[in-house]
């Protein structure tokens, strides 16, 4: 199958749409989308109503802009000098490729599984017996670009990807302006028929990681691919709660994360792209540690660091010294905290447990409800029920404190994925305290570090460089060196061109 | 392989002796803690009485009980309050009575080793006037605790340097290496010093522990000398006569000890303990004529009378006891590791015979904010 350039479109997964070995006719087709109200099929003559030659015109109301099926189809399609003369459909299909008809992008398709794909996506069909000539006339669906939400730029590109496929690949292709920049496309979902890109470099990407990619989607065999989990669950040889692809919502990362060596993917429908080789050190990084001074750029990369560590580990070591190792505390911050603990009913166990939970709810409520009365239910939830809480001596305040900083340290991570992984690891280190104390903990680190061990995305480890990558790497994922200095890009990627500049 | 040993180590805890109700044993909540800050032990004929003191914050809770042992004492301690677990994992400070000092001050150092929750860092202290139960139960306003009053005596004694405070692991090292040992010795403060009515701990200079059993006091003027001997003295007062008749008074702002042991066909023939005080003028009775050299070399020799009395006397005391309560041998090894090693007759025999030699150099500076020129009112005295 080819897309409305004439290039190749992998199918993947599922049979293709309508019923096989039936002609393809008008009649045909409206037996395909019977019971479908937004199904239109029109007869015209060609060349006005002295025409000898009749044709249907088909397409699915509100997926066509109906001003470029009037004015760049059906116009030209009944001009009497156009297609008067005509007297047989291959001449009249001939003619409507060779440019008779002004649509930018046409194809002639054979089949009726063909011509009810493309009326899906958003076509119209000249159908004639036997065959048609299908134009792109689809109708924009997109909200426009917009800035990135999640990932908020301050000195950077503000333009973030959208819902649309072909708007995506737009947004990269004006920042990666080369011919190496390749876009291999597949079809994923057997019922949606999504579009996917597979982005790469040619000279730069390792090609073993793109091939393997490309097999993996093809692999792919589900009803649909609506959200991003979908595609994750499947790319992933194992899935894991800690993100091994990383998703962008913004294109210059997208396209800077290119350059590096990475593959990327983009699917239609999903306003982000996603980075193959994902790397605890990447998740880690911003796009602006690229724009600001390098001083100033390692240091908030390693207050990245500190922050997910206080934020995995805080609530355990509290749990750990507050039950089992009081020594471990200074007197007077152990007296402090006694003190605010005196008169609080719960034990400390099921304080921390619950104030844990009662953060994630906040967080849940807060991110489902509309951005007005969750700002609302963040003020009511934190400020006035925990202060309450706190004043009716039901939670102590430095158990508030604690998963307050557990929270806010947390949100310094700019991968949600890491964060939500982070946020699990929390309550099970938490949890491994309460039950063996500082030995549990450690315990529990320590088969953290395993796991991240055990975990490659695409043949590269989760924890490169600091797994198996030498000094001078690890130093380079620890802190940003000057750009004139990070001539080469990072090996655990295995790029094909490893220097990025002289 | 991996994978049998990431199941191996849960299995671990089996062998790591944190399985099983001892360990879960240890799960206490903080709020039913009781924080002993300082703990006081004394000796009467066969009982110790151990008594214990909390932060004043925390509603200070003072507790004694008698006992065969210390860790009967300690655990019975544990009925006596309202709260469900006293707490020593944070005892700052422990007090000794001169009656276990006199003989149970090895057995004392080897409980705080042995238990599981006091820790080696603690303070120690000798109380020379009374029983430590005195001592603990010293605030009556219950405003400050005195574990507190130890915090502040603590910082107090350095800008003095009549005493040092060691803590239970020091003095058990010391103890172990050379069984003689200088500990910090505090006396309750006579009421009539104290404005406001209170009572407080003074510090009375150090109690000489020789052979683990009390041996005397040093009087805060030769714990002086004793810092100065061990390199522990960087701040003072030190008064002495300036040759014209009159008193002045200098800060001492540093000092620095060096040990130069004089060896002779492996024998120790001699040392000589070289001392260096940097002060700064800080008082004079009467105007001198500071511009000449004379008169600050004159001022010099009157710091370093003073000291080397200070250093001599200890000395002496040190030897008469036959305990190197100061740690020489330590210093002087330090000094010349090799040669001391080789050393045929040890330092133990050595030490009550050895000539010991003191050269002491002071360098008098002016404060900075002194001029040279006498201040006006007093030129025509200093001409």
């Amino acid at each position: 199958m080819k897309n409305e350039l004439g290039r190749e479109i992998r199918e993947t997964g599922g049979a293709e749409t309508g019923p096989a070995g039936e002609t393809l006719c008008a009649e045909s087709l409206a037996r395909t989308f019977a019971d479908c109200e937004d199904f239109s099929l029109r007869r015209i003559r060609l060349g006005g109503a002295s025409g000898s030659l009749e044709a249907a015109l088909c397409f699915l109301d509100g997926m066509v802009s109906g001003s470029a099926v009037s004015e760049s189809v059906l116009r030209p399609l009944t001009e009497k000098e156009r297609f008067g003369g005509v007297t047989s459909e291959p001449e009249a299909a001939d003619r409507l490729l060779a440019g008779l008809a002004w649509f930018y992008a046409a194809r002639k398709r054979t089949s009726l599984g063909e011509v009810t794909e493309d009326l899906l996506c958003g076509s119209c069909a000249v159908v004639f017996r036997g065959a048609a000539v299908t134009f792109e006339t689809k109708q924009p669906q997109s909200r426009g670009v917009e800035k990135a939400e999640m990932e908020k730029s301050v000195k950077g590109a503000k333009d973030a990807f959208t819902e649309v496929y072909r708007q995506n690949t737009a947004l990269l292709r004006q920042r990666l302006r080369t011919p190496d920049l390749k876009l291999s496309e597949a079809v994923l979902g057997r019922r949606t028929r999504t579009r996917a890109a597979v982005a790469y470099i040619r000279g730069l990407t390792n090609s073993s990681v793109v091939e393997e990619l490309k097999e993996r989607l093809a692999e792919i065999d589900i009803d649909g691919a609506l959200t991003t989990g979908s595609l994750e669950e499947y790319l992933l040889e194992r899935h894991s709660p800690f993100p091994q692809l990383t998703v962008t919502e913004r294109p210059d990362r997208f396209a800077l994360e290119l350059l590096e060596g990475r593959a990327g993917l983009l699917v239609d429908g999903l306003p982000f792209g996603f980075l193959m080789q994902g790397t605890l050190a990447q998740q880690l990084k911003v796009t602006e540690d690229r724009a600001g001074h390098p001083l100033a750029a390692s240091a908030l990369t390693l207050l990245r660091y500190a922050a997910l560590f206080l934020s995995v580990l805080l609530p355990a070591l509290y749990v750990v010294v507050t039950v089992f190792h009081q020594e471990m505390l200074p007197d007077k911050l152990l007296l402090s905290v006694i003190r605010s603990k005196q008169d609080v009913p719960f034990s400390t166990a099921a304080e921390t447990l619950g104030m844990l939970l009662a953060f994630e709810l906040l967080q849940e409520a807060g991110l489902r409800l509309p951005e007005s009365v969750g700002e609302t239910v963040s003020i009511i939830g934190a400020l006035i029920v925990g202060q309450s809480a706190v004043e009716a001596k039901v939670i102590s305040p430095i158990v508030v404190i604690v998963v307050a900083i557990a929270g806010i340290t947390g949100y310094t991570t700019p991968n949600q994925d890491l964060a939500a992984a982070a946020r699990l690891c929390r309550f099970a280190l938490v949890l491994l305290g309460l039950g063996l104390g500082i030995y549990g903990l450690v315990f529990g680190l320590i088969l953290l570090t395993y796991y991240l061990c055990t975990l490659e995305s695409f043949g590269t480890p989760y924890l490169a460089p600091f797994c198996g990558g030498s000094a001078g790497e690890v130093l380079r994922a620890l802190i940003r060196l000057p750009l004139k200095k990070l001539k080469e890009r990072p090996k655990a990627l295995h790029p094909e061109d490893v220097r990025n500049q002289k | 392989m991996r994978k049998l040993l990431i199941w191996l180590l849960p299995m671990a805890l089996l062998l790591s002796g944190c399985a099983g109700k001892q360990h879960f044993g240890n799960h206490r909540e903080i709020d039913q803690l009781v924080l002993v800050q300082t703990m006081g032990v004394d000796r009467t004929e066969d009982l110790f009485t151990v008594t214990i003191s909390t932060a004043a914050e925390e509603g200070q809770v003072l507790l004694k009980t008698p006992a065969v042992t210390l860790s009967r004492a300690l655990k019975e301690m544990q009925d006596y309050t309202e709260k469900k677990y006293i707490f020593y994992g944070h005892t700052r400070h422990l007090l000794l009575g001169p009656s276990v000092l006199a003989h149970d001050l090895a057995r004392c150092l080897e409980f705080v080793e042995q238990d599981g929750e006091l820790r080696m860092d603690t303070k120690l202290y000798a109380l020379r006037d009374g029983p430590a139960e005195q001592a603990v139960a010293l605030p009556d306003s219950g405003k400050v605790s005195v574990g507190e009053t130890l915090d502040s005596l603590e910082k107090d004694v350095s800008l003095l340097s009549d005493s040092h405070v060691f803590t239970c692991g020091e003095t058990a090292e010391a103890l172990a290496q050379r069984g003689s040992v200088l500990i910090s010795a505090v006396r309750l403060a006579e009421p009539e010093n104290i404005l406001d009515g209170g009572r407080t701990l003074l510090s009375a200079g150090y109690a000489v522990i020789a052979e683990g059993e009390l041996a005397g006091w040093l009087d805060p003027d030769l714990a002086r000398g004793a810092n100065l001997l061990m390199g522990l003295a960087d701040s003072d007062v030190i008064e002495a006569p300036d040759g014209q008749g009159g008193l002045f008074a200098a800060a001492l702002t540093g000092s620095k000890a060096e040990y130069l042991p004089v060896f002779a066909e492996g024998e120790l023939q001699s040392l000589t303990v070289r001392l260096e005080l940097r002060c700064t003028l800080s008082e004079l009775e009467r105007p001198l004529a500071l511009r000449e050299e004379s008169t600050v070399r004159a001022l010099e020799k009157g710091i370093a009378d003073v000291e080397a009395w200070r250093v001599s006397e200890v000395l002496r005391i040190s030897r008469e006891l036959g305990a190197d309560f100061c740690g020489l041998e330590k210093l002087v090894r330090r000094a010349a590791p090799l040669r001391f090693d080789r050393m045929r007759v040890g330092w133990r025999e050595r030490f009550n015979t050895l000539p010991i030699q003191v050269e002491i150099a002071v360098k008098l500076a002016r404060g900075h904010e002194r001029t040279i020129e006498p201040l006006p009112g007093r030129e025509r005295a200093a001409r």
